[in-house]
């Protein structure tokens, strides 16, 4: 039975689509800047330090499945790491990439290793450096975290699906003295991580969706936001006029 | 073709089959997405098993070069080996299957759980050490009133720890997780479009 709920849903999605393709055309011959935001513009730099200094980057991407809820806030996280993948392939220096589910697995191994092919270097992907390490995110968290205490590990990157075990990992970073920055979805994760990075390091909720825009410059990304912005205003909108209805008693759905 | 037209086309159709049938559940559409579903989930299985093997190759690297701690992944592999031909032989509800998850995987989960807890606390205790202005301070105070408000009898306190955790925490949490809902939608909308293409060479 398709319900006022469903109606909803679908007029947002079908605006949205709309609006995409509108915007699309739009921001087509424009030119946008990259790295203005402050989570993502140093995620790139990082390389360089890791390439200078001889330490590892440790990514870790969270256990959000793309069979899942989770499974657009984990590509938005990879999209993010565009073009750390990219300067990582160029330089060889990859980073350790540990998620903690086997569909992401799959799926930041061959983001990883199509970085090489990019390069025309396919021969020097290494894939046991994209790792699988847990399928439970408690255990995920603990196995991330006892890699930053073996690995030499200079830099920690969390992106993606976590909940409140991020903490474990942060803690783990914190103790070795690794710069640390993040990107996570969930109320109980920003809780997490907010005291120990504050918000120049850490991208919460719908930020983590910037990512893509603010690190490739691409319209499609550019567009998605600006439609982003204008389904937020639209929903906003949208509670007002049903707090009033409910108020003046008029019922609705 | 093979590698970016054919994904990408197969990617567009499924997405917006599966989506249509949950934004307007009517047959065919609603039993076509739900088949479309199990499909991912029997895919998903799969991936599991790539990722198994991934793992077992990682380990067995560590083993054979002698990295640093290499006996953890020898009893990572010896239990996980024995857990698989456990639960193969018995099935997941025998006896001795039962007595690795309770008695093993259950306490352990706990055990971190509880030391998630204690890293929580020291996060929440270093805040005033690294960022001295307002908003840790007023992050210190609600998070100590909160917890000081679940005390038994002290009722003032109950009743603003309630309010500040049914009103403004839950205000908070629902506007971040419907900003995290627009991202998501825009993000599929991409896929559909075939601006994104995860599953294809670019």
């Amino acid at each position: 039975m398709i319900t006022v709920g469903h109606l909803v849903a679908f007029s947002l999605v079908l605006i949205g689509a709309i609006a995409l393709a509108l915007y699309g055309i739009r921001y087509r011959s424009k030119t946008f800047e990259v790295g203005k935001f402050p989570v993502f513009r140093p995620l790139s730099d990082e390389v360089g330090r890791a390439a200078e200094e001889g330490a590892l980057i440790h990514i870790a991407l969270g256990d959000g499945s793309l069979t899942g809820d989770d499974a657009m806030a984990s590509l938005a996280a990879l999209e993010g790491l565009t073009a750390l993948c990219d300067l990582s392939a160029a330089y060889d220096t990859p980073p350790i990439i540990t998620t903690g589910d086997p569909t992401l697995y799959i799926l930041a191994d061959d983001w990883m290793r199509r970085a090489y092919v990019r390069l025309g270097n396919v021969q020097r992907y290494r894939p046991t450096l994209v790792q699988y390490t847990a399928s439970n995110p408690i255990t995920y968290a603990a196995m991330a975290a006892t890699y930053l205490y073996e690995k030499g590990i200079g830099s920690n990157i969390m992106l993606g699906a976590f909940n409140q075990e991020i903490s474990l990992i942060d803690e783990a970073a914190k103790r070795r003295g690794i710069s640390t920055s993040a990107g996570v979805v969930s109320p109980q994760a920003i809780s997490a991580l907010y005291p120990a990075l504050g918000k120049n390091n850490l991208a919460m909720g719908e930020e983590l969706f910037f990512g893509g825009a603010d690190v490739t410059g691409k319209t499609a990304y550019w567009a998605s936001l600006s439609v982003q912005d204008l389904l937020r205003w639209i929903t906003i909108g949208g509670i007002i006029v049903l707090a009033v209805l409910q108020t003046l008693g008029i019922k609705v759905g | 073709m093979f590698k970016r037209i054919l994904p990408t086309a197969i990617a567009i159709g499924v997405g917006i089959l599966t989506l249509l049938g949950i934004l307007i559940p009517i047959s065919p559409l609603k039993e076509v997405s739900i088949v479309l579903t199990q499909w991912a989930m029997v895919i998903g299985v799969f991936a599991f098993l790539l990722a198994s093997l991934n793992l077992l190759r990682v380990h067995l690297s560590r083993i054979v070069h002698r990295s640093k701690n290499s006996i953890a992944s020898v009893i990572l592999l010896l239990s996980a080996s024995a857990s698989l031909v456990i639960v193969l032989t018995q099935k997941p509800e025998g006896n001795l299957s039962q007595q690795i998850l309770t008695g093993l995987l259950i306490p352990g989960e706990s055990t971190l759980m509880a030391l998630t807890a204690v890293t929580l606390t020291l996060a929440g205790m270093r805040i005033l050490r690294e960022r001295r202005n307002v908003g840790s301070v007023l992050f210190i105070f609600v998070t100590i009133l909160v917890l000081v408000g679940t005390v038994p009898y002290i009722t003032i306190l109950g009743t603003i720890s309630n309010w500040i955790q049914n009103v403004l925490a839950t205000g908070g949490m629902r506007s971040i997780v419907m900003g995290v809902a627009l991202g998501t939608t825009i993000t599929g909308l991409r896929v559909l479009f075939g601006t994104t293409r995860p599953h294809s060479d670019d």
